[in-house]
């Protein structure tokens, strides 16, 4: 959820940029968004709607979770020349990557749970996934490509209580970016330069 | 009156397709962002 807040950060910087500037918003044509689409389902069955993520098996959850991060790297790969799509492909590749190499869940280390979550004591297990989240805890040592686990926590003075890895964070700034971009400094499409566009958004 | 009507029609294709578009974007990255990041924070810990 907390990157949810990058996206609507983004926007609200965009308009206020376009505002500024006194440009129109000129949000890019991405192509096949229905790889979005199709990544979003599994997870949204695995991780979001309560009733079947909390019966579904660990390796189902985790087949699921690696399916749709390939989809989504490959939605970057059509879209890279957009801006931002960098980073949001290294940001779903990092993730990817370290959730392979630790059998198909994001780690997150029980000292980082006890942190984040210090009176949710008894309600998680080492060597589980933690509660219906992508993500299972397991000590440092035991655990593949540690600096990619979920292990930064956000400031103890922000209301919102959150554990996420740098591969977020990329996908944080990547989406940020494409927002910002469509307020302005894009080039004028060839095709479309001797038309007179009157509309704005803003 | 006839083509100012045409220019005015033509202006609100131009921003249905803008606003289309910027939704098109938004979804697909709010998608994105739910689907490739991988953060777990206190929504999955009801009571906690």
């Amino acid at each position: 959820m907390i990157l949810t807040l990058a996206v609507m950060a983004g926007l609200v910087a965009s308009l206020l940029r376009a505002s500024y500037l006194r440009q129109p918003l000129q949000p890019p044509t991405l192509r096949s968004v229905w790889l979005v689409l199709m990544a979003f389902l599994p997870q949204w069955l695995a991780f979001h709607w309560v009733t079947t993520a909390r019966v579904l098996p660990f390796m189902a959850a985790a087949a699921m979770l690696v399916f749709s991060q390939v989809l989504l790297l490959g939605f970057a790969w059509r879209n890279r020349g957009q801006p931002g799509m960098v980073l949001l492909g290294l940001g779903v590749a990092l993730n990817l990557a370290v959730i392979i190499a630790n059998g198909g869940l994001m780690p997150i280390f029980p000292e980082v749970v006890t942190r984040f979550a210090p009176n949710a004591g008894g309600t998680w297990t080492t060597g589980e996934r933690l509660w219906w989240s992508k993500d299972i805890v397991l000590p440092a040592t035991a655990t593949h490509l540690p600096w990619l686990a979920d292990r930064f926590l956000l400031p103890d003075w922000l209301p919102l209580r959150a554990a996420y890895s740098l591969g977020d964070i990329f996908i944080a700034l990547g989406a940020f970016r494409l927002l910002w971009s469509i307020s302005g400094n894009r080039q004028p499409n060839p095709a479309a330069a001797g038309k007179q566009v009157r509309a704005t958004l803003l | 009156m006839k083509m100012n009507l045409q220019r005015w029609l033509g202006s609100m294709v131009q921003v249905d397709r803008r606003y289309v578009q910027l939704v098109v974007v938004l979804v697909t990255l709010l998608l994105f962002v739910l689907g490739g990041g991988a953060p777990v924070d206190s929504y999955f810990c009801s009571g906690c």
